[in-house]
């Protein structure tokens, strides 16, 4: 329900302790380290070493190593898990104990020799593969030559030469070479589409006549300059080898499949590694002397003890101060709520964090955005299906914090749309008039026959929100000190809004008496006291009168925002009774199913019900989340919350893929779900 | 019964409502989706991690078309435009109907297309930082808003228009 309360630290100590406590440091990440050496540079401390840079080379060449690994083993692994986990992302648990073993565990030198070798031998065998497929094919269309290719060539007298023509000029070749030289023969072996294969026998005398004849009609020579044996016996071996290889291969990718049980203990390597390197980095914010060095940061008050304890138990030569934040200092900001609220942490931070010392406003949004939640929803089937999913989907993904928090917001949200559902007698979308007797009884509002009620029933509840917001910029005024402001501004505001509402509900009745004359003319009176307030205190500290009332009228103008932010809550209206709609339009075109189609209609029906109800349950699923999240963030932070914090990030191990658990860490959920 | 306007008569002109509703609703939300789509494929190409919120970023500009298939869901369920009843809409009711209809038909088309121009704009955020999703969603539900209140006023013309 607050910012948790930061010191700043400065902690200066001797060069040769400095990698065992920046892992420290690490482990127990309590610190948000800060730039010291950027601070510093502008002093110009002339033994500073500005340049200095820890030596990450070796990390880096290692973990080059493993993503080669990992790349290439990842080409061999099964594919594990549904659509969901590839979405979410899953991690793996494991012991911090183990974790800080594993450089010695993982035999990284012989694995990645291995792969590489692997790897090597794999290319080899696709590229000779390739070039086999190859010389098959071009041997395709020579098989009917029952002569070895070894024999093709010069004889003594004689050529023999392969080669191929257009298939269309072949008759004109044959008939040519005929006619003018005798001792010659040219025999089709083969022909396709395009080309006539052909072997051509002559004498070596008339070569060049024939030879010229020959290339008239385009005739390209062909060799097969490996080869020796006959057409078929080399296709035959050629099949031999192409299936060896593939043996090969086969065998080949096996090994490497053996290997992938290595693969969850080379991530961890990989994470291990990455946070080595985080070490290195983190140093570039230090300060350095030849034989010192000097870091600022926060830490939390409550940990100032604990990180005391840790850093002594280091070494003597360590020296520190704590000091409060100073006004103009900026410190990092973190949450501090129960465990109630933790989840809803994230519809806050998804605007912003609060300023340091400001309210902090996730608990005072969280009842407002699951009624909202529930309303957009408003279906009890609906609400049960989400409650059932989002309790699997945190037990499955326990170890991912946001998703976790996210599922804890649906379950609530579920559960509210179950409330919202059966107040508005809402069953899995289904016409009131089916309902049982008992169900129909839980009605109070039925939002078709009667939506005027239910759109008054959103802006009660989003002028009870805004309300709610004055009141919170009033507690948050006075307890920064600014007393005058928060009682007589902020109160003149609620005097003046609930005041104004009845006369505006007064006016748009057109006439018909809906208010005792009463509470009318108190009404009146509030808005009088409401103005004169909001007039002279918006701005107290003005130094001209006329200053004063200038900014005043300007306050009163702002007032009028609040007619259309209580507006924008009739999207609430509309939401709930989308969900409504369509389910009902599903309903309807599942029945017309059931009549319309004979035997299967009712099949049918089914899938048409299961299929159409989860479809809307998503599309308004996250309506349901983003407009709510937009009502907060638009209508009722605008009344009272500023943001612009950063958020407090602790120095700490940081693993994508791994979850860390271990007595050494700190029972403090918060801070370990750094790690996550 | 069978006076006309435009060549139209009163049943017919509950249908053109309820059709033309349909239709802008779908073809704003097709717009929209396929801009922010199609940036979406060029992410993903890089990062496909990235799937989870891209796809709801893309589906935002999609509730237009289902908002206007709602109005037209509605005209075609109020008004029996499945049975016989719709016959008997008189001319001045269904002219009512396609006015009331009027709210959704063009605000669902123009907010779809603009929230899809949004929804990109998201989509190239997400791109450089994987946890601005949330917020690409926040700034696209603000165009969507217009449509949300359409809706209501759309839904309200056509109950007033049903009781006669």
């Amino acid at each position: 329900m607050a910012v948790a309360e930061v010191e700043k630290i400065y902690l200066a100590a001797h060069d040769s302790i400095r990698e065992t406590l920046v892992e420290t440091l690490q482990k127990k990440g309590l610190v948000h380290i800060v730039n010291l050496r950027k601070e510093l540079s502008e002093t110009e401390l002339e033994e500073l070493i500005g340049d200095f840079e820890p030596d990450s080379k070796d990390v880096d060449f290692v973990l080059s190593r493993v993503n080669f690994v990992l790349d290439f083993l990842g080409e061999f692994q099964k594919k594990e898990g549904g659509f969901l986990s590839g979405m979410m992302g899953e991690k793996t648990e494991v012991e911090l104990s183990e974790f800080e073993k594993i450089r010695a565990k993982v035999d990284l030198e012989g694995i990645y020799e291995e792969c590489e070798s692997l790897e090597g031998r794999l290319n080899a065998i696709e590229t000779e593969l390739g070039k086999l497929e190859n010389v098959r094919k071009e041997l395709k269309p020579w098989m009917p030559l029952d002569i070895k290719f070894i024999d093709i060539g010069e004889t003594e007298n004689t050529i023999f030469a392969i080669g191929q023509f257009p298939v269309l000029n072949f008759d004109k070749a044959e008939h040519e070479l005929e006619d003018s030289v005798i001792e010659s023969s040219l025999d089709m072996i083969n022909k396709d589409s395009q080309f006539a294969y052909v072997l051509a026998i002559f004498l070596k005398e008339r070569s060049t006549e024939v030879n010229q004849i020959l290339s008239k009609y385009g005739f390209q020579t062909t060799s097969f300059a490996n080869l020796d044996d006959a057409p078929e016996e080399e296709v035959a071996e050629i099949a031999e080898q192409i299936y060896n290889l593939q043996e090969e291969k086969k065998a080949v990718i096996k090994k490497a499949k053996d290997l992938v049980s290595l693969k969850s203990d080379l991530i961890v390597l990989k994470n291990y590694l990455e946070n080595m390197k985080n070490r290195a980095k983190v140093q570039l914010n230090f300060a350095k002397t030849e034989k010192a060095f000097m870091l600022e940061g926060w830490v939390r008050k409550e940990d100032v003890a604990r990180f005391k304890k840790e850093v002594s138990k280091l070494s003597t030569e360590v020296d520190f101060t704590f000091a409060d934040p100073k006004e103009n200092e900026n410190p990092p900001v973190m949450l501090k709520n129960n465990k109630w609220f933790t989840p809803f942490e994230i519809v806050t931070s998804l605007y912003g964090y609060p300023k340091y010392g400001e309210l902090d406003p996730t608990a005072y949004l969280a009842p407002f955005f699951i009624i909202f939640f529930g309303i957009c929803i408003g279906d009890v089937g609906y609400g049960l299906i989400l409650t059932l999913a989002s309790l699997w989907l945190k037990k499955k993904f326990r170890a991912k914090e946001t998703i976790r928090n996210f599922a804890v917001l649906f379950i609530w949200g579920g559960l509210a749309s179950m409330v919202a559902g059966a107040l508005t007698g809402s069953w899995f979308t289904i016409e009131t008039e089916s309902l049982p007797l008992v169900l129909r009884k839980m009605i109070i509002l039925e939002p078709l026959k009667d939506p005027v009620t239910f759109l008054v029933f959103c802006f009660l509840f989003g002028f009870a929100h805004l309300l709610f917001g004055v009141v919170l910029e009033m507690y948050d005024n006075i307890r920064n000190g600014r007393w005058i402001e928060g009682i007589f501004r902020e109160g003149g505001k609620l005097i003046l809004l609930p005041g104004i509402a009845l006369l505006i509900v007064q006016m748009l009745s057109m006439g018909k008496e809906v208010l005792p004359a009463t509470l009318l003319s108190v009404a009146k009176w509030m808005s009088i006291v409401g103005v004169v307030l909001i007039v002279w205190f918006t701005e107290p500290n003005a130094k001209s009168i006329f200053g004063r009332i200038g900014s005043g009228v300007y306050g009163l103008y702002g007032m009028t925002s609040f007619i259309g932010d209580t507006i924008s809550y009739s999207r609430l209206m509309a939401l709930g009774l989308a969900t409504f709609l369509i389910g009902w339009g599903i309903n309807i075109i599942g029945g017309i199913a059931n009549d319309m189609i004979p035997f299967v209609g009712f099949v049918i029906m089914a899938i048409i019900l299961v299929v159409g109800h989860l479809f809307n349950l998503v599309i308004n699923l996250i309506s349901a989340f983003v407009h709510p999240a937009r009502l907060q963030y638009v209508e009722f932070f605008g009344k009272f919350f500023e943001g612009g914090g950063r958020p407090f990030k602790p120095f700490a191990l940081d693993a994508k893929n791994l979850v860390f658990k271990g007595p050494e860490l700190l029972k403090d959920d918060k801070l370990t779900s750094n790690l996550r | 019964m069978n006076e006309t306007l435009l060549l139209l008569n009163g049943y017919q002109w509950a249908v053109l409502a309820a059709s033309l509703s349909v239709i802008f609703g779908g073809i704003g939300s097709c717009i929209g989706i396929a801009s922010a789509a199609k940036m979406s494929a060029g992410v993903l190409a890089e990062d496909p991690d990235k799937f989870g919120g891209l796809l709801v970023l893309c589906i935002l500009p999609g509730t237009q078309g289902i908002y206007g298939f709602i109005t037209g869901l509605l005209v075609v369920v109020f008004f029996g435009l499945l049975g016989g009843d719709g016959k008997s809409i008189v001319l001045a009711q269904g002219v009512r109907i396609f006015l009331g209809c009027m709210p959704v038909m063009i605000m669902c088309l123009v907010s779809a297309i603009f929230q899809g121009a949004v929804s990109t704009a998201g989509v190239g955020m997400v791109a450089k930082r994987g946890e601005a999703a949330g917020q690409g969603m926040i700034l696209s539900a603000l165009v969507e808003t217009y449509a949300v209140l359409s809706l209501v006023v759309s839904l309200f013309l056509i109950m007033a228009a049903q009781a006669g």
